[in-house]
């Protein structure tokens, strides 16, 4: 009786922070039942939540559509002379070495 | 694509070849996933060159070099993040509060002090018409990328490891935790923070920033 006390109150008392949070778990994992249920039924009410959920799938298409395609952090994305410079030396060295 | 078993090691004129080839690919592929240090993605495109050479089974054929090369330095990456997500431990974040009660899962900027949003996420008018539609044609986009990787290069480098391992690469929560070894809940709440505030840079610089399309 007292989990299904805790279950409604789950429900019933989710705020968005606590909605937002399942909804990115959602994404990993398997909710429990009852954090299903209380998502669901705080979807139907709150706009902002829905919006939320929708844009966390755009977000992963985005992302896993971008693979390989990485954008770079910043700055140059070939090696600098010198660096390959310092690459092909150790090579060498090891390809002599060998 | 010729599969070279029991190859000789290769000659110094073939690994200087495959730098010479490979070598900026490599390192963008690495200084993609690594963040902003360029010294970091180098050491990783010599480390991975390196095994290349020690190792018996080769692939040839310009392309299927490439590849072969890049799960080679897809192999060192895993390492380097896994040893430095080790080096600085996750700090214990939890639900039932963590080193900070009120604000265990980080988005105290989000959200007020009754769990209201603080700026309700906006309508994405773009995500409706292009990503939703066709999110390729968004994904292509070199201004959109951009966009991207500015907003991935303002999160925490871990969090932007973990939600590129994760998105990107398509590897299951479980195994990223088991490779990079950290807890479920702790990855759970740094994919929350990383994906609430990707949403929200995408939110301001991309689909409400008049570049809307």
């Amino acid at each position: 009786m007292s989990f299904l006390w805790r279950a409604l109150a789950t429900i019933l008392l989710l705020t968005c922070r606590q909605a937002a949070t399942l909804l990115s778990q959602a994404e990993d994992r398997r909710l429990a039942a009852h954090h299903r249920a209380a998502v669901a039924v705080h979807l139907i009410t709150c706009r902002s939540c829905r919006r939320y959920r929708r844009q966390l799938v755009a977000l992963r298409q985005l992302l896993a559509l971008m693979g390989d395609a990485a954008p770079v952090y910043g700055g140059a994305q070939r090696l600098s002379p010198q660096a390959a410079a310092r690459v092909r030396s150790v090579l060498e060295r090891r390809a002599e070495g060998s | 694509m010729d599969v070279v078993q029991n190859a000789p090691a290769p000659s110094p004129q073939t690994a200087a070849r495959w730098l010479e080839d490979h070598g900026d690919a490599l390192y963008a592929y690495a200084r993609a996933r690594v963040g902003r240090d360029p010294h970091i993605a180098e050491d990783l495109v010599q480390e991975a060159l390196l095994a290349a050479m020690a190792s018996a089974n080769r692939l040839e054929g310009q392309a299927a070099e490439r590849s072969w090369l890049i799960g080679i330095l897809r192999h060192k990456l895993l390492d380097h993040l896994r040893t430095s997500l080790r080096e600085r431990p996750f700090s214990v974040v939890n639900a039932r509060g963590g080193d900070d009660a009120d604000d265990a899962d980080g988005l105290a900027d989000l959200f007020d002090r009754r769990g209201r949003w603080k700026t309700p996420p906006s309508k994405w008018t773009a995500a409706t018409t292009a990503a939703a539609a066709d999110p390729h044609a968004l994904a292509e986009s070199a201004e959109f990328k951009d966009v991207l990787g500015h907003c991935l290069s303002r999160l925490p480098s871990r969090m932007a490891h973990l939600s590129w391992l994760r998105a990107a690469e398509g590897i299951e929560t479980r195994e990223l935790c088991r490779q990079l070894d950290v807890s479920e809940v702790n990855a759970w709440t740094l994919l929350h923070r990383a994906r609430s505030r990707l949403r929200r840079c995408l939110s301001l610089h991309w689909f409400e920033g008049g570049k809307a399309r």
